[in-house]
């Protein structure tokens, strides 16, 4: 399900069969999950240039597979189906971490199973409850390696381990195991995330194989800034992460571990927060970018609301738009412009209840 | 058909009869006019007996605040405008064939229902759709099952020229129709000033509905401080709905919302095991590429079975796949069969099918989980439902009770004891149990 691709070879006959049936379906599937790409200009070959294409996000399913509370299981089976319904289908599918509420081997295995029904390829981030009671071995032993990457229609994909714990390099050898019992909000007692030495050296490593010109997707549980410390929304050393991306010309960060639609822009590297299928969260009460709009607050008696899937399409210049695909609303968009430009364009539709 | 019998009473025997073709079993009241319907002057008595206002008073039952906020601007409730909207009601030549008339289907003698799953219309063609009672509806809005009607105004002006309701080609025809009848103009422009017209027949028709209100249960006297207006069980069933069954989450019983709807759309899975959403779904996108008139869309829902996809016909919003509008719960006791199908005979069904946690389905309304009543609250839960009819209509309800309860007694369909305590769930069967098992 994981592993990196080999770079795959644009296949000129196979885009112009999609872009006929794209103004084929246009008309009749225009509404449908996702909507449908628009017109793709074919892959140039001046560099930076791509093949538009887009795919799929599913993150934050959060599964306990408790037969007392099976919302987070139907939600990620929704998702699943929605995803699998897109049309045209998208490339792949990333799946953004916290398969598993507390990472019971169980709950990782049954999500597992889940997400064999999606029809796209399906590309795991690991997430800080993944990891929870053992350090990921279990997430490991059916996913295969947290940090990985490949490079698609000229788009290079890294996938970061976003979720280790400061000090957790140097002391696993004797460290505490993990508190029994799930994992709650009293996370902000425990240590801040970070990429570390190793996952930056790797992420180096991943990057090291394409021209600064080559877009770059980076893919990471975390957010990879500095938001709200106290329900770690943080990554410690996030000064370091982007120095290592600075070099290149245009950079995303698509990640999860908000559970609400999230906005920012540093340097040169654009940054979407992806929501939930299980639940969402409320607005951290300090560090929201300026970028990042506040959505209606979710209606507590419909618990899919605020909550859904996402899909981020790269344009042929390389640039990502993210798409909300809210379950109980209309979606939400936001595009790579609109980062770009300071938030002077592309605006996304305003909240009009404030969030709790 | 032996689904029906004996379920729904006297009053509704008969209709229920017609429908699977058994023979009528009937008395000389249970005469029938075309259709199956009650005769329209049986029905003109039965309304003048259940003594509805005339329009220039507010309704009894209903708060005169609440009244006035439910007023549309250009249709202010009065007489002249009521009386015209009853005539237009039981009025039969209003359709192609001069057989069916609002009353066909929203039959006085039958809860302003029909009775059956389905309604039937001209040239006995059978719709998909379960007649909603047209009481209460002042409070009530948008109308139809999938919401595709913003208001009872225009609601009440699509069956007209619906082909398998009451059939006329056009809205203009319907209008010469009125101006060929010698009695239509002068009430039209006594109630609105202006010789007949489409959308002044509208508003007549929904002035006469609004008038139809029915809120004076053992409920509400309860409610007002009569201790013992309700019945142990029916109290219980009370505690119930408010709480452990969560009935009140999308059917609030409160001085903002009496009659018990949230106004929205939810999917429980009523449709769900009988349908694959995705095929309909491309279907339909299809088809409203063709035609997405407000025709196109009532004719969608009625005749076809993308129909099933509810809402999503009207918004093509995903997450408004196989979703229904909430229908009120007042008077539910004399408005069997239930549900937008008519699939459910007795209200014992409905709290089964809302025990087990409706019919798994990727659109399944959040708010819908198993319930783990037992069999004593699911008892309770229906004397409360009960409880809310209106006491004028307290002959049908005792009818109905005998008739729903001992139909529960030998069948529920949809009892899922295992489900509804979560002894098993519907995810395992979905991960376990489907097609992509082992891919």
């Amino acid at each position: 399900m994981t592993g990196p691709d080999s770079a795959r070879a644009i296949d000129v006959a196979r885009v112009d069969r999609r872009s006929f049936l794209r103004v084929v379906s246009a008309g009749v599937v225009g509404l449908c999950a996702g909507g449908t790409e628009p017109f793709a200009a074919p892959a140039a070959s001046s560099p930076g240039r791509v093949d538009a294409f887009r795919f799929a996000v599913i993150a934050d399913a959060h599964l306990s597979v408790d037969p007392r509370n099976d919302r987070a299981e139907k939600a990620l089976l929704r998702a699943v189906a929605e995803v699998n319904a897109m049309d045209p289908q998208p490339d792949f599918v990333v799946f953004g971490g916290d398969l598993a509420r507390d990472g019971r081997k169980d709950a990782l295995a049954f999500g597992a199973r889940i997400l064999k029904a999606v029809k796209a390829p399906v590309r795991m981030v690991v997430g800080d409850h993944d990891r929870h009671l053992d350090g990921g071995a279990a997430w490991r032993g059916l996913f295969g390696d947290e940090e990985y990457a490949w490079t698609h229609k000229g788009v290079r994909f890294v996938v970061v381990n976003g979720v280790r714990r400061v000090g957790e390099a140097t002391s696993a050898a004797t460290r505490d195991p993990a508190p029994p019992g799930p994992l709650h909000a009293d996370d902000r007692r425990r240590a801040a995330f970070e990429v570390g030495e190793e996952g930056r050296a790797r992420l180096a490593v991943h990057l090291a194989a394409v021209t600064k010109e080559t877009p770059v997707v980076v893919l990471s549980h975390a957010p990879l800034y500095k938001l709200h410390r106290g329900w770690n929304l943080w990554t410690e050393d996030a000064e370091a992460v982007h120095a290592i991306l600075a070099p290149f010309e245009n950079v995303t960060v698509v990640h999860a571990h908000a559970h609400q639609p999230l906005a920012h822009r540093i340097g040169t590297i654009d940054f979407h927060g992806m929501i939930a299928t299980a639940f969402p969260l409320p607005r951290p009460p300090e560090g929201v970018p300026s970028l990042s709009f506040p959505i209606d607050r979710p209606n507590p008696f419909n618990p899919a609301d605020g909550c859904g899937i996402g899909w981020v399409r790269i344009a042929a210049d390389g640039t990502a738009d993210a798409t909300h695909g809210l379950w109980n609303r209309e979606p939400i968009t936001v595009t790579g412009r609109y980062l770009r430009r300071a938030g002077t364009e592309d605006r996304p539709p305003r909240a009009r209840r404030p969030s709790y | 058909m032996t689904l029906y019998r004996g379920t729904f009473g006297a009053l509704s025997v008969f209709a229920a009869s017609l429908w699977f073709g058994l023979p009528a079993t009937s008395t000389p009241q249970d005469a029938v006019g075309p259709h199956g319907a009650t005769p329209i002057d049986v029905q003109e008595r039965r309304l003048d007996a259940l003594r509805i206002g005339d329009g220039s008073a507010v309704p009894r039952g209903v708060d005169p605040e609440m009244w006035k906020i439910h007023q549309p601007e250009d249709n202010a409730t009065d007489a002249a405008r009521v009386a015209l909207g009853r005539k237009l009601f039981f009025d039969a030549r209003l359709s192609r064939d001069a057989s069916v008339s609002c009353a066909t289907c929203h039959d006085v003698a039958r809860g302003f229902g029909d009775a059956r799953p389905a309604s039937e219309g001209i040239d006995g063609q059978v719709g998909r759709r379960n007649a909603p009672p047209t009481m209460n509806l002042f409070a009530v809005a948008p109308a139809f099952w999938d919401g595709r009607s913003p208001t009872l105004e225009h609601q009440a002006i699509q069956p007209l020229i619906n082909p398998i309701e009451m059939g006329m080609p056009s809205h203009d025809a319907v209008v010469a129709k009125l101006k060929d009848i010698p009695d239509y103009p002068p009430l039209f422009r006594a109630a609105y000033g202006r010789e007949p017209n489409i959308a002044d027949t509208g508003r007549a028709l929904a002035a006469f509905q609004r008038m139809l209100v029915f809120l004076d249960a053992p409920f509400d006297r309860w409610r007002a401080g009569v201790a013992d207006a309700l019945s142990d069980s029916e109290r219980r069933g009370f505690a119930l709905y408010e709480g452990k069954a969560r009935c009140a989450t999308c059917h609030p019983l409160n001085a903002s919302q009496p009659v018990g709807t949230d106004n929205l759309f939810h999917n429980t899975g009523v449709s769900a095991d009988k349908r694959d959403f995705e095929k309909l779904v491309r279907k339909v996108l299809l088809a409203l590429d063709y035609g997405n008139s407000t025709a196109d869309v009532d004719h969608l829902a009625l005749a076809t079975d993308m129909g099933e996809l509810g809402r999503f016909v009207v918004t093509k919003r995903r997450h408004d796949i196989g979703a229904f509008r909430t229908p009120q719960v007042r008077n539910v006791a004399v408005t069997a069969p239930y549900m937008h199908d008519g699939s459910m005979a007795t209200l014992w069904d409905v709290v089964d099918h809302y025990n087990k946690g409706g019919v798994d389905n990727p659109f399944l309304d959040g708010g819908i989980e198993a319930l783990a009543l037992s069999e004593t609250e699911i008892d309770d839960l229906v004397a409360f439902l009960f409880a809310l009819t209106d006491d004028r209509l307290a002959g049908p309800k005792s009818t109905a009770r005998d008739a729903q309860y001992e139909r529960s007694r030998k069948v529920r369909p949809f009892r899922d004891a295992d489900a509804a305590a979560r002894r098993r769930s519907g995810f395992e069967s979905q991960v376990f149990g489907g097609k992509d098992d082992g891919k």
